[in-house]
């Protein structure tokens, strides 16, 4: 052992020279199996003020306040840009709807001035009336036939003599089957960025709780350890999120070609209520857009951009704008 | 009104009923909330540990100013705490 190794009597160790033996020593490495290691008056005290303080903390109104608005902001951020755009989509609809109630309003007005007139003009339009009441109830049931069928397809039907035969599912199930299988995806993209951030959040308090300990412990790493973890906290954390970001996109790829397999390859209904039936329809695609838009968006919280959304809602009310200049039943 | 809204959970296809929703909202809160102190009271050392326990009996604008001084990464903690009850949720949301 050299002489820098053996410290002066009232002098710490310095444990960054290398001694013979050097190893971290452990009070509980030689106790017997079966013994509680002596709890010291000190060990004591900090277990007792650690209670204090979780009281102290529990009780604070204003931390429960701070813990819940973060939660708000972070949960919310995405979800009120989307409750906004969603809320400018019910007001154009609604507007739509009253434009197309309005006009239809005014033609009954009409049919009733003239029933007015005259009784042949009434009788007339008595029968007019009727033939487009069930003209609607038709078109109406067509619809619900049609949607019905595009929902589930035809899978039981009856033959000339009465009998049931099973027939396959058509087009309409499969495009919907892919269209859940999208749904299924961008489900999991959010679990996985929700994964993501917990890894990296535990990654980042793993590394508090490193530095921490290096400034509590006079440990004989202290000095070289403090130093690393501060100075390679940022790049770590970096590089920590593009692995676990990899590794996820790894594993999100085997899965959702796993799920996309067993979906394509069965029979069953795939959770229909998910989604809308009339994904054709002009007005459907420029929700579909803002949906692209805002999700685009919230899928980086930090980041969200209010534009995208703003842009979004102007490209749906140009649709509904449009949608409404097309129709013959609007009166401007 | 519960900080996890409805909206959230439905983004993860979590669906519940009212009664289910308030009660897993509250939970979720308290789990938070125990998850942060926890968090908190690691970040402190023995000093103000000890600090920490007097405040018992001061007000609550008392103990912010402290916590404030004594904790500059507060908004971090929280923030990862969040992120790793979150990250549970997700990872758990096809059991709920």
């Amino acid at each position: 052992m050299n002489a820098e190794a053996s410290p002066a009597p009232n002098q710490q160790p310095d444990r960054n020279v290398p001694t013979e033996v050097d190893f971290d020593f452990d009070e509980n490495y030689l106790r017997v199996d079966g013994d509680r290691p002596r709890e010291s008056n000190r060990d004591n005290e900090i277990r007792q003020n650690e209670e204090f303080g979780r009281e102290t903390l529990g009780a604070s109104k204003k931390l429960q306040q701070l813990i819940r608005e973060q939660t708000f902001n972070m949960i919310s951020g995405a979800d009120m840009a989307k409750s906004e755009a969603e809320d400018s989509i019910a007001r154009v609809k609604q507007s739509y709807l009253t434009l197309k109630k309005n006009s239809q309003q005014r033609k009954i007005d009409k049919f009733q001035q003239k029933s007015r007139s005259s009784i042949f003009a009434f009788r007339r339009e008595k029968f007019a009336q009727k033939a487009r009441w069930a003209n609607n109830r038709l078109e109406n049931t067509q619809h619900q036939l049609s949607k019905l069928d595009k929902r589930h397809g035809l899978l039981i039907e009856r033959n000339d003599d009465g009998e049931k035969i099973k027939r396959k599912r058509g087009d309409a199930y499969e495009k919907r089957k892919k269209l859940y299988i999208e749904r299924a995806r961008e489900l999991e993209k959010k679990r996985a960025k929700l994964i993501e951030d917990q890894l990296v959040a535990k990654e980042r308090k793993r590394r508090r709780k490193l530095k921490q300990d290096v400034k509590n412990d006079n440990i004989p790493k202290a000095q070289r350890l403090r130093s690393q973890v501060e100075h390679e906290h940022l790049g770590h954390i970096n590089n920590f999120r593009e692995n676990v970001r990899n590794q996820i996109q790894i594993e999100l790829t085997k899965h959702m070609d796993k799920m996309e397999k067993t979906i394509m390859e069965s029979n069953r209904r795939w959770r229909w209520h998910l989604e809308n039936t009339e994904e054709d329809s002009e007005e459907n695609r420029a929700i579909d857009r803002l949906d692209k838009a805002v999700n685009g968006g919230s899928e980086d919280r930090e980041n969200l951009d209010r534009t995208k959304v703003d842009g979004a809602i102007d490209d749906i009310e140009d649709a509904v704008d449009e949608l409404m200049g097309d129709d013959p039943n609007v009166v401007e | 009104m519960p900080t996890l809204s409805r909206q959230f959970l439905q983004s993860l296809d979590i669906n519940l009923d009212n009664k289910t929703y308030e009660a897993f909202s509250e939970h979720f809160e308290k789990t938070l909330e125990d998850r942060v102190i926890e968090s908190i009271l690691d970040e402190l050392n023995e000093q103000q540990l000890a600090e920490l326990s007097t405040l018992r009996d001061q007000d609550d604008q008392h103990l912010q100013v402290w916590l404030q001084e004594n904790v500059p990464n507060l908004n971090e903690l929280i923030k990862d705490e969040i992120d790793i009850l979150l990250g549970d949720l997700a990872e758990d949301s096809d059991k709920i």
